[in-house]
């Protein structure tokens, strides 16, 4: 299911030229199917049938190739924390990930237009593969955080 | 008169192998690589195709690393591995590179080195192949019992400008973290069994598309030779394979760099 949020933009007079401007999404689960993620600006009612269009507010896109399941028994792909301070184990592999989508020239623009905000739509889409099936989209795109960056 | 004899120069024990454009290979050079291919699936054990193929995902333990620090060095290491396996079949292959951003991958997607099902009437070892029993066994119901392919449009694979971006990153993980997102979009781009981590590596175009990954991860090298990986990782082990990261940074010493096209011929001898 697509997610929706409000972020702010940079704001206010004598602004620093921007060089970069980064939207990172924090704790995105990879355990189940792979996945592709469309990020539309100020299209609240994006979907999966919203073309990727800039007409359309589309930024770009990111995709998360992940796992496809747990093939072990009961508890085999929990993500168990390190048993004690001597634990030299590598961390349990569905440790969440981050992905970046540089988005400079669509923030530029927003902040031109003197916006203080932005809406952003992140619309998961699942290519049916050999362990995934399209309707699965419904519930793949799991996200901690989501923050803006810029850079001078 | 004593003449000093200055000692012969010595020819080097141990040339470097490149990996190659698939693109640009002639034809003896696919040749040995579906001869390397095809042997390396007619064994059984543990030299053999099944046995490296499911390295990566499927039958448990998976050792790939995804979305960890560790993504590019542990892939190096099985490449490295995986090739040395392909040597012992045929000395003279090395792992070639599919260049998705070029123009004719735009056209057509997968190199036809790849794709073609057949070749002088024989199965195309490198169009794909079956997947070993255990692998489908622990994948449970509907689990697939050979690769698949179904790609995207080829318009939508990754470009040379967004790799010219990639290469002007100048920290370490900030480029690993992006151009692991890069290589995400190619394999779900791929579709079938490449698009999913258990059983990707069992289609051999899994290993010309991380030859890629590996391509600009050397080139990003190049291009910044004084930035590094992060002491903290350096240590690390990548099981299942008997090297560190830091013993994955120099590919000299790993006996291979990367080149467009290569032709050799002998002279006497």
């Amino acid at each position: 299911m697509a997610i929706t949020f409000e972020l702010e933009l940079p704001a206010g007079p004598d602004l620093p030229q921007l060089s970069r401007a980064d939207l990172t999404f924090y704790g995105l689960d990879h355990s189940g199917p792979s996945y592709q993620v469309r990020v539309f600006f100020n299209n609240p009612g994006a979907g999966p049938g919203t073309p990727p269009l800039a007409g359309e507010g589309f930024v770009g896109t990111f995709a998360v190739f992940a796992h496809g399941g747990c093939f072990g028994e009961e508890g085999h792909c929990d993500v168990r924390e390190p048993v004690s301070v001597f634990d030299r184990r590598p961390p349990p592999p569905l440790v969440p990930t981050t992905r970046t989508l540089t988005v400079t020239g669509a923030v530029r623009d927003l902040i031109q237009r003197e916006m203080s905000s932005v809406t952003v739509t992140a619309v998961p889409v699942v290519r049916p593969s050999a362990l995934a099936t399209a309707d699965q989209a419904a519930d793949v795109l799991t996200v901690d955080q989501v923050a803006l960056h810029t850079f001078e | 008169m004593t003449v000093a004899t200055l000692p012969a120069q010595r020819v080097a024990e141990a040339p470097l192998s490149y990996r190659k454009n698939v693109k640009m290979l002639r034809g003896p050079q696919v040749a040995a690589l579906r001869s390397a291919y095809r042997a390396s699936m007619g064994v059984g054990d543990d030299r053999g195709w099944q046995y490296w193929a499911g390295i990566h995902g499927l039958p448990l333990p998976m050792y790939c690393q995804h979305h960890t620090p560790l993504f590019l060095a542990w892939h190096r290491a099985y490449l490295y591995y995986f090739e040395l396996t392909l040597k012992e079949f045929e000395p003279t292959v090395t792992l070639p590179w599919w260049d998705w951003t070029s123009a004719w991958s735009h056209r057509a997607g997968f190199p036809v080195v790849y794709s073609a099902t057949e070749v002088a009437g024989q199965p195309n070892p490198l169009a794909g192949g079956p997947i070993n029993a255990l692998a489908q066994q622990q994948g449970g119901p509907g689990a697939p019992a050979h690769t698949s392919r179904n790609p995207d449009d080829p318009a939508g694979l990754p470009t040379a400008a967004e790799i010219s971006r990639l290469l002007a990153l100048g920290d370490f993980l900030d480029f690993q973290q992006q151009l692991e997102s890069i290589h995400d979009s190619v394999h779900v781009w791929s579709g079938g069994t490449m698009a999913e981590i258990p059983y990707a590596a069992y289609d051999p175009v899994f290993f010309a598309h991380h030859c890629m990954i590996d391509r600009i991860w050397r080139l990003w090298q190049l291009r910044h030779p004084t930035a590094v990986v992060p002491a903290g990782l350096l240590n690390e082990a990548l099981p299942p394979f008997n090297i560190t990261v830091a013993q994955t940074i120099n590919v000299s010493e790993l006996g291979y760099d990367y080149a467009s096209f290569s032709s050799r011929t002998r002279i006497g001898g």
